[in-house]
């Protein structure tokens, strides 16, 4: 058994002050290194032996990482804000609501004091709360490095549980979420067994109406395949549509059957995809409501 | 793996020490300050035993390596009563509405029940249940530590 009460693990740590700086130690070091933000992930994969790093590459003290920018373009994160500045940030447009949310889910307050946007992102976990959102709100992350930085899609960013399209030579120094109204209502929700817990599963829903009528509709869920997935079936159903409570529970079935889950510790498949109907049934009239609608 | 030196002020007072780098922040300050209110429970960041005030903000020690915080001011339990021993309310109140059992997750709750009434001096229930839900107790079924904090609301 694991002995959590210590850290194993010999290495030596690196404070870089700029990214120049942490470019060169990612040079140096190469694959015996790890960059870790927060720590509330890394410092567990440590404990239990998943990673075995003889250098560790904080990103904390790089200031243009921890900045926070608002413009008429949208939301520029750094990748090493705070998840509690982040979450402050979000509480200030309607655009971000459905990011708001997960946040306010994510976890306790002391995690939200340490975990960080990029580093929820770069663990890459499937049950990741923020990265529905970020799916549905058209998200897009910079990746930087010696050579260049590259912008990409989150959802090109994450390519299985785990793991991301991230080279040993880049680092997340920004999310960009797009301010443009194509959604005017979005909400997320998630399922868990305690408040404090990972997601058994998750939904984020963003939609654009017009009276009664569903005009475009975006939708993603977590928890429930290799790593968070839109469902386009469910979105083509609903896309264009006048809304009805038949067509709900039809694209919630088709939700269900759209999904990929897995029985594990958390939840069973079967459990997952009754539930997946319902939450995304939830999320969707949060999100209608939230774009003027009634329901 | 080289030590580095760092400075922190503990409950106060300036300190200064030599660090290996995966010294966590919690045994830093249970096995060299001898601050052993900082509780280890779960060692893996779900329980919040461990949790002190860096900066003014709850963190997890357990999960926080020691040369992280170089340069930050560290509350722990031992530094919310006033150095003559009196009591800060909020742990007189813990006595008095008896929101202590078996006293393992106190610390925790404790200092996270004077960071949320910091930042907000009349919570309601829901925020006090909010603010601690990263803080388990096995004993109490939390009714009365939320009491407690109800009580020091002004």
């Amino acid at each position: 058994m694991v002995n959590t009460r210590i850290l194993t693990r010999e290495f030596d740590y690196h404070r870089p002050g700029s990214l120049t700086e942490a470019f060169e130690l990612l040079a140096e070091y190469g694959d015996s290194a790890k960059v870790i933000a927060g720590g509330t992930d890394v410092v567990p994969q440590l404990k239990y032996e998943k990673i075995a790093p003889n250098h560790l590459i904080t990103l904390m003290k790089i200031p243009e990482l921890n900045d926070i920018k608002k413009d008429n373009g949208g939301l520029n994160i750094g990748a090493c804000a705070r998840l509690r500045s982040v979450k402050q940030a979000c509480a200030q447009g309607p655009q971000y609501a459905a990011l708001h949310d997960a946040l306010c889910s994510i976890g306790k307050v002391q995690v939200m004091n340490m975990g960080t946007l990029g580093g929820n992102l770069c663990t890459a976990s499937p049950a990741a709360d923020s990265v529905p959102p970020l799916l549905v709100l058209n998200g897009r992350i910079t990746l930087a490095s010696r050579e260049g930085s590259r912008t990409l899609h989150v959802r090109d960013f994450i390519t299985g549980p785990y793991t991301a399209v991230m080279t040993a030579s880049e680092i997340m120094t920004e999310i960009h979420i797009p301010s443009v109204q194509d959604h005017q209502g979005s909400a997320f929700l998630k399922v868990a067994r305690v408040a404090a817990d990972i997601s058994k599963l998750s939904c984020a829903v963003a939609l654009q109406r017009d009276s009664d009528r569903c005009v475009s509709c975006r939708i993603a869920l977590g928890a429930v395949a290799p790593m968070a997935m839109r469902v386009k079936e469910a979105e083509e159903l609903l896309s264009g549509t006048q809304m009805s409570a038949t067509l709900l529970a039809e694209a919630a079935a088709s939700v269900s059957a759209e999904i990929r889950p897995i029985s594990d510790v958390r939840s069973t498949e079967t459990y997952r995809r009754q539930v997946a109907a319902v939450i995304f049934k939830d999320t969707f009239d949060m999100a209608w409501e939230r774009a003027g609608g009634k329901r | 793996m080289q030590k580095e030196r760092i400075q922190l002020k503990i409950n106060g007072e300036p300190c200064e020490f030599w660090v290996a780098p995966n010294t966590l922040l919690m045994n830093l300050l249970r096995n060299e300050m001898a601050l052993t209110g900082t509780k280890y429970g779960c060692g893996t960041g779900q329980c919040g035993g461990c949790t002190v005030l860096v900066d003014g903000e709850p963190i997890l020690s357990c999960l926080t390596l020691a040369l992280a915080v170089d340069g930050a001011d560290i509350l722990t339990i031992e530094g919310v009563a006033e150095p003559d021993g009196t009591l800060d309310p909020i742990q007189e109140a813990f006595l008095d509405t008896a929101a202590i059992q078996c006293g393992y997750c106190t610390p925790g709750m404790v200092l996270m029940a004077k960071d949320l009434l910091n930042k907000n001096p009349s919570p309601s229930e829901d925020e006090i249940r909010e603010h601690i839900k990263g803080n388990l107790c096995r004993c109490t079924g939390y009714h009365r530590i939320v009491q407690a904090i109800k009580s020091c609301s002004e």
